[in-house]
């Protein structure tokens, strides 16, 4: 019934005809109503479009909930100072399948993966992981990009990392900084850094096309888009992981005063 | 929820108001005619309502339900246009999965006539596009993306003309700058024009070369911005003539009061957007005298 719609009537324009004696103005609509409807309960639904719908509801919803990995405890990207569970369970696996892709094309490995903390938009709580875990985790659609950086641009790197109270995830890349956040040691693949050899970096294009403020990746020497949607490899890596194993490390620690 | 009452409260005052305005135009006899016009935009693959426990949108929106909201009004006012004003794509799982071919389809199902394209509909590029638009029975109108060297070349006409109740409506689209809000990749080369030279041409041709009496700007630009010199509704509002109505989106902005704004041969412009993800359907009813009027190089609505 329309009487009770829930509609808000705001705007209400006439012509002033009473002033002209009804005689034709200008213009030739004499009013205009704008009003706006919510959409809630109170409207049936059309059986028809129900009917349509479902089958694809129900294809969706059954590819996104079968289990295709096991968290045997609940993950967080908050659970450790300088690195967390959820922050380098999702690095090593952005390394790890980026990685694959490239052996694949018959590239030279990665080294070292970056994220952002704001990127990692959920938890994984513990229990059967699905296709929907990994929307919930990333939800937009960002893919992986390759960066060629030198050891200058890495080391700007390793101090925006320090800088960061919150901790950013990494993988391939360890780092130790005092209790005043000097840098005391960067490592990549287990070896130190080295100021003249060329790295390969892969990262969200969110991150290379200046989100959070990582103006070094702008000094990568090549930037290569691979196409690769971060959730698709998320839901890649669930498929080959039977359990995510994961936790708190020491790829990033703060050492304390003696 | 606040919401409600609200909005509850606001109906008693709007039912006033429209018996005002019946009332008030009496005087111009039987012969006066109405035309509704319904939109949406910023739909982003909203099919399902929202849960109850929804956050921001508990238990709104939902396809079925607007459909069947849509099927009343037009039993009510057969000369009824449906509208959406761009980024039908991206945003749940039915985009992923279909590429956009479930909310075309529900869109036929629905009678939508026109839309335009926002920004994400280019997200599965402009192949993916190309791909679903044998799904889509309504057209998309753009007059500002040039796509003479993509394989979208000739698919899109930069407006569509409406004849109901002998009344002519003209509904034309304008998108938003692509580059740096769309990768490259993705919409190639696509060239953007200049949307306020466009919409000067095209309401100047569908008023005086076409004979429209309404003429609609489908706008995925913005409502509007901090940033003065980024083009919006508003600006573009202001920086033309010849357009009565512009049915915006991308903003996601729900407008409590839509705008009524000077074009610059003083003219008033109506704006309007209705938020995002189908939550809530936007309707104008305009009423035409039963005279024919001279519409020519004039916004029809208001010269108060």
């Amino acid at each position: 019934m329309s009487k009770y719609l829930k509609i808000k009537l705001f705007v209400l324009f006439i012509t002033i005809c009473t002033v002209t004696g009804c005689r034709q103005q200008d213009s030739s609509v004499s009013a205009a109503v704008v009003s706006r409807i919510a959409i809630d309960s109170t409207y049936a639904e059309d059986d028809s479009l129900t009917t349509y719908i479902a089958p694809y509801r129900e294809h969706v919803n059954k590819t996104l909930d079968s289990a295709l990995s096991y968290a045997p405890a609940t993950l967080t990207k908050n659970d450790g100072d300088r690195n967390s569970s959820l922050g380098n369970l999702m690095a090593d696996l952005l390394l790890k399948m980026s990685d694959s892709l490239m052996r694949l094309q018959g590239q030279p490995p990665v080294d070292i993966a970056l994220l952002n903390h704001g990127g990692i938009r959920s938890i994984i709580s513990a229990g059967p992981v699905s296709a929907r875990t990994a929307y919930e985790l990333m939800p937009f659609e960002n893919t992986i990009v390759l960066l060629e950086m030198d050891g200058a641009a890495l080391t700007e790197m390793a101090r925006y990392l320090s800088a960061e109270d919150r901790p950013t995830p990494i993988a391939g890349m360890s780092l130790v900084v005092d209790e005043n956040n000097r840098i005391l040691s960067v490592e990549i693949g287990g070896r130190p850094l080295n100021q003249d050899e060329t790295y390969r970096l892969v990262t969200s294009n969110f991150l290379v096309t200046g989100g959070d403020g990582m103006a070094f990746l702008g000094k990568a020497r090549t930037t290569t888009d691979l196409g690769y949607k971060i959730r698709n490899a998320i839901i890649d890596y669930f498929k080959i992981t039977d359990t995510l194993r994961t936790g708190v490390d020491d790829r990033f620690i703060q050492r304390q005063k003696p | 929820m606040k919401r409600r009452t609200f909005i509850t409260r606001s109906a008693a005052v709007g039912t006033g108001l429209s018996l005002g305005g019946l009332a008030l135009n009496s005087c111009s006899g039987f012969g006066e005619k109405k035309i509704t016009i319904l939109h949406t935009n910023d739909v982003h693959s909203h099919i399902d309502p929202f849960p109850d426990s929804h956050g921001q949108f508990p238990g709104l929106g939902g396809v079925a339900r607007r459909a069947s909201l849509i099927k009343s009004i037009r039993e009510e006012n057969p000369n009824t246009l449906l509208l959406d004003a761009g980024d039908i794509f991206q945003g749940t799982p039915y985009f992923n999965f279909y590429g956009g071919e479930l909310e075309f389809r529900l869109m036929n199902k629905m009678g939508y006539q026109a839309a335009t394209l926002g920004n994400h509909d280019f997200d599965n590029g402009l192949e993916g596009l190309l791909a679903q638009l044998p799904n889509a029975d309504f057209k998309f109108v753009n007059a500002n993306y040039d796509f003479s060297n993509t394989p979208l070349d000739g698919l899109f006409n930069p407006y569509e003309i409406y004849e109901m109740d002998g009344i002519k409506v003209g509904v034309f689209g304008l998108g938003i700058q692509l580059k740096g809000l769309v990768d490259p990749v993705l919409f190639g080369e696509t060239k953007y024009l200049d949307p306020v030279e466009r919409a000067l041409d095209i309401a100047r041709e569908l008023r005086e070369e076409k004979g429209c009496r309404l003429v609609i700007c489908l706008s995925h630009l913005g409502y509007r911005y901090r940033e003065e010199d980024l083009m919006s509704d508003v600006r573009l509002a202001q920086l033309t003539e010849g357009i009565d109505l512009i049915i915006g989106g991308h903003t996601h902005t729900f407008m409590e009061e839509a705008d009524l704004l000077p074009n610059r041969a003083g003219n008033r412009v109506l704006v309007n957007q209705v938020g995002c993800y189908g939550v809530r359907l936007g309707r104008i009813d305009f009423t035409f005298d039963n005279q024919t009027g001279d519409a020519k190089g004039k916004s029809a609505v208001i010269s108060v």
